[in-house]
């Protein structure tokens, strides 16, 4: 896969978090396998991150996702060390954030990563501009130097004209917008977003998604980005990482996920998700060069399987050449799509009626 | 005979009590009744006293009463009194600069000076009409019937308490708001300082200082007035929104970036809530600080109380109230007008 | 006092309880207790010998002097107001003793309280000029320089600020302190006290710290009953100097008392107390950390040759078992 070749620029190392009056003395239990319930009926210790391992690769939107509990927002916050790990590394281009210095780490938060919040946490008494300014003025750039930076990032997500109104005169999309710009501002290579759009209503979520693609199209950043949407997490990913009661269930290429889900948890997850939308031909063609006698057209391969569906007109008896970049890299039986549609079985310990 | 006589037999101190046995207790009222009946103490069980120090005293006479614990404190009090002073004394002597200071710029200003400085002050706070009108009233009303001088003063000193207890209140508040062990520490004695009658710390405080310094009725104002600037700085800190805490230090805050540029602004409203109420409080003490020669209205309200000259003991009264009403409205104004900054 | 409930409870009593009050026919009778030591052990003795004398049911009343006497002429309640210093009672008391409405039983304490401006003795023995105004007024920097003066709101309030007017105290480099209450006026002599400082100012006796504190008078001239009275006066505008005399300390009840409870009102008239043993008992309380209650006691116990001669005989023989000790 393409990821292979990007360069890791946060790898997570056994990460471990535990909660509760004396984290270090448990330590040894949770890492000898001793599961969430029983560290808490027996220790009284909340397992917040078991043996967490991720590589983060630079260009990516990496999305953590998992239900609530399942230690995501936990997680998100050990990268930039609002939380202190109970053990483990997290390192940045290689150096361990968790050993830097009180100087160092806010070096790093200032220059190295950028955090959006769920709740948008923008400064109430300063303006949408000083906001925007902010990462700038924590550094001491003084305002008339910040302005013309704040200016530029607020217009390019779609905020022109607000700067010197009060973040509360602004509608939720809009703070959010703010949040961003912030972010974008400190022009930190690193965006931590911590469910960046889960306050929002659903049709400004999906602005908001398509204006983080169109951002990142063109600016390549780094992008960790919490969610509990699985839709929005197959949108927005590219290496999407599922969570549950603290520790990776399973990662890769959200494709890949789909297809082959190595865990009822999962399995469970994707059952009710519009497969047909969400799964692309290059994950259900034959890999061949040869092409077969009767072809009913070309598709390329990164075409979700509703196109296709939509093109045979329901004809279950064709097939389709797949092209990539005007050549043909596989063929796509319509009989494959059709099974591909058909959920992987779905868990029998209901597992998703619990969590929800 | 005494209730407790066999306490001290079954532990065998017979000895040492007859020893010191010489300082009798004086006798109580009720003995003195009982023996003019001719009856002795009763053995009833209605009657059996709690076994107190003074029941116990008694049944033995070297067993201390109840009345050597409260003399022990007053001569430990005594005891150290002179290296408490020698410590508190320099440390408080600007209070009673800064309140002789006040009162005598208040007094010697003439009042077509003051008067308008008073008024352009609250028009600057407030930018309310409707306010100037009122306090120009009022203060022209006070001065109008020669209570000019007695309001000024007390003002002068509600001036100098209220600033000093925000000086102080709002780094302890800010101090309690970092530290959990702090404010546990602290909410007790803010606690104590609340419910504390004030004349039982006055009077040990008399022992320590000059009764002729004005900071002993300064201290006793803002011992009792100090009290919700410090909640209300703590609590306003601690609520400020944790997630705009937490985005302060995503993006590399400082401790003191965070608390002059995020957690004071936003606990601004709180602060200025407790200032406010921490003026109120100061002029509730007004009186009792007239008690230890705080000059103003309080030493008239105490002259219509013990002369029983209701008029003066009303119209000084309502003169305070008069200026609790002012500095209420004018802080309130200053503080609406922070919420508005922030809100709206 | 009213032990009466408790005393029931137990049954114990109830007999003698019962035959004490066929013997007089006193009923209810209020009494006035004064917030000093000194009027609180007149009130706490004079109580005990109505209610086991002349078997009177005794409910006692907190206050202070004015509120006293002006409940007594808006309400004719309490009964008795004791230890009433005349000269700060002002003119109410006067229109209600002219108008007949209240009867001055007797002189309570005897010679009278003592008001004045006093110096520590050990002063008065370092330096003796400062025993007469004269020299405190040469001398003021000896004295502390300054003086502390009554509270707002007191009869001698009015005298020491027409004294001080007449002396000229600021002219001679005293400067004049107004303490804002009697606990502050206690307060700043019991400091000075303590530390051997030099003090100067007004008090009265007979009163605790007067009994703690050897304290001498400082000689203001002669006593000039005119010019007293002129200085009592607070629009005063040729106040003069006249040492305080003896100030008159008196029992006083309400005329409708002295109607209903002739035998009472005797023992009232009766009832005076010397100063100096007054002030022996206010001495003998501090020492012992007392209240005043066991001051009572303690008076009842040891002076009953004075207060046995204030009795009638009914009284003296409900009290025989007390006095045949």
């Amino acid at each position: 896969m393409s990821a292979s070749e990007k360069k890791t620029k946060i790898a997570i190392r056994h990460l471990y978090k535990i909660f509760g009056a004396d984290p270090a003395s448990v330590l040894d239990a949770v890492k000898a396998g001793m599961g969430k319930e029983e560290l808490l009926d027996t220790h009284r210790h909340v397992l917040g991150l078991n043996n967490i391992n991720v590589d983060i690769k630079e260009g990516d939107i990496t999305v953590m996702m998992g239900l609530s509990g399942s230690g995501k927002s936990t997680l998100i916050r050990h990268l930039n060390r609002l939380i202190e790990p109970t053990a483990g590394e997290v390192e940045l281009d290689g150096v361990d954030v968790v050993g830097v210095n009180e100087k160092e780490l806010r070096r790093l938060r200032r220059e190295e990563m950028s955090m959006v919040f769920q709740h948008f946490a923008l400064l109430p008494h300063r303006t949408v501009l000083e906001n925007a300014g902010m990462a700038l003025d924590v550094r001491g750039v003084p305002r008339s130097e910040y302005e013309s930076e704040a200016h530029k990032w607020l217009d390019r997500v779609g905020l022109q004209g607000v700067g010197d109104q009060f973040p509360h005169q602004l509608s939720g999309g809009m703070q959010q917008r703010v949040g961003i710009a912030r972010a974008l501002t400190s022009n930190s290579p690193v965006m931590l977003m911590d469910e960046a759009f889960s306050a929002l209503d659903p049709l400004i979520r999906t602005d908001m998604q398509d204006l983080l693609l169109e951002l990142q199209a063109e600016l390549k950043k780094t992008v960790v980005f919490i969610s509990h949407d699985l839709d929005e997490a197959l949108k927005l990913a590219d290496h999407l990482v599922i969570l549950k009661d603290g520790y990776v269930v399973q990662q890769g290429e959200p494709q890949d996920i789909l297809m082959r889900p190595n865990d009822p948890y999962i399995v469970d997850f994707i059952s009710d998700i519009n497969r047909a939308r969400v799964l692309r031909v290059r994950s259900v063609m034959e890999e061949t060069d040869h092409r077969p006698d009767t072809v009913a057209g070309e598709v390329d391969w990164d075409d979700n399987l509703e196109s296709v569906i939509a093109r045979s007109e329901g004809q279950t008896d064709l097939t389709y050449c797949v092209m990539r970049d005007g050549k043909q890299v596989g063929v796509l039986k319509m009989t494959n799509l059709v099974k591909a549609l058909v959920p992987t079985a779905a868990a029998e310990d209901g597992l998703r009626s619990g969590a929800a | 005979m005494a209730t407790y006589d066999f306490v001290f037999r079954a532990l065998g101190l017979e000895e040492w009590c007859e020893a010191d046995g010489g300082a009798a207790a004086p006798m109580s009222m009720e003995a003195l009744v009982a023996q003019n009946s001719g009856e002795e103490a009763s053995t009833s069980i209605w009657e059996l006293p709690f076994p107190s120090m003074d029941a116990l005293n008694e049944a033995c006479g070297a067993f201390p009463q109840s009345r050597n614990v409260t003399l022990g404190l007053e001569n430990g009090f005594l005891a150290v009194k002179d290296s408490i002073s020698v410590v508190l004394d320099p440390i408080t002597q600007p209070l009673s600069w800064m309140l002789e200071g006040a009162l005598y710029a208040i007094l010697n200003t003439p009042w077509w000076i003051v008067i308008p400085l008073l008024l352009a002050i609250v028009w600057f706070v407030s930018k309310s009409w409707r306010l100037l009108a009122f306090v120009a009233l009022s203060i022209g009303g006070l001065a109008f019937i020669d209570y000019y001088s007695y309001a000024m003063q007390t003002l002068a000193i509600i001036l100098v308490c209220a600033f000093l207890c925000v000086l102080l209140g709002v780094p302890i508040g800010i101090a309690m708001s970092r530290s959990d062990k702090m404010r546990a520490g602290t909410i007790p004695i803010l606690d104590m300082l609340q419910t504390l009658p004030p004349f039982v710390y006055l009077i040990p405080l008399i022992f320590l200082f000059s009764v002729t310094e004005p900071k002993l009725y300064g201290i006793a104002i803002i011992l009792y007035a100090i009290v919700p600037v410090i909640r209300l700085t703590d609590l306003g800190i601690r609520m400020v929104d944790e997630s705009v805490i937490e985005a302060a230090e995503a993006f590399g805050m400082t401790d003191r970036q965070k608390l002059y540029g995020v957690q004071i602004p936003l606990a601004l409203p709180n602060i200025m809530a407790g200032v406010n109420q921490t003026i109120m409080m100061s002029l509730a003490m007004v009186v009792i600080a007239s008690l230890v020669s705080a000059p103003g209205l309080g030493v008239l309200v105490l002259r219509g109380i013990n002369n029983l000259e209701l008029g003066v003991g009303l119209v000084s009264g309502l003169g305070i109230v008069l200026l609790a009403v002012m500095l209420d409205r004018t802080t309130k104004a200053a503080l609406d007008r922070i919420n508005a900054a922030q809100k709206g | 006092m009213k032990k009466l409930p408790l005393i029931l409870a137990a049954g114990a009593f109830a007999a003698p309880m019962a035959a004490q009050a066929q013997s007089g026919e006193c009923g209810e009778v209020s009494i006035t207790e004064m917030n000093w030591a000194s009027a609180q052990v007149v009130t706490s003795v004079a109580s005990f010998i109505m209610e086991q004398g002349y078997g009177c049911d005794v409910s006692v009343v907190s206050s202070d002097t004015i509120p006293a006497v002006t409940s007594v002429a808006e309400n004719g309640e309490p009964d008795i107001v004791t230890e009433l210093w005349l000269n700060s009672t002002g003119d109410t008391y006067n229109e209600l003793r002219d108008s007949g409405k209240v009867v001055e039983a007797a002189p309570v304490l005897d010679p009278g309280g003592v008001e004045g401006w006093w110096i520590p003795t050990y002063l008065a023995e370092e330096h003796p000029e400062l025993t007469t105004i004269e020299g405190i007024l040469a001398n003021p920097e000896l004295a502390g320089g300054r003086f502390y003066n009554c509270p707002e709101g007191w009869g001698c309030r009015v005298v020491s600020d027409n004294l001080s007017a007449a002396l000229d105290l600021e002219g001679n480099g005293i400067e004049v302190f107004n303490s804002g209450s009697g606990q502050v006026l206690a307060t700043s002599m019991a400091d000075a006290v303590l530390n051997e400082d030099p003090w100067f100012g007004y008090y009265w006796g007979p009163t605790v710290p007067l009994g703690k504190y050897d304290m001498t008078k400082v000689d203001l001239g002669e006593v000039n009953d005119e010019i007293h009275a002129g200085n009592q006066n607070a629009d005063n505008e040729n106040p003069g100097v006249s040492d305080f005399p003896a100030a008159p300390i008196v029992t006083a009840t309400t005329s409708t008392f002295q109607e209903t409870n002739p035998e009472v009102f005797e023992f009232l008239q009766n009832m005076t107390f010397k100063t100096s043993d007054m002030s022996g008992v206010l001495a003998w309380k501090d020492e012992n950390n007392a209240s005043a209650d066991e001051a009572a006691v303690y008076y009842l116990t040891n002076f009953q040759d004075e207060w046995t001669g204030w009795l009638s005989d009914d009284a003296r023989s409900n009290l025989t078992a007390l006095l045949d000790q």
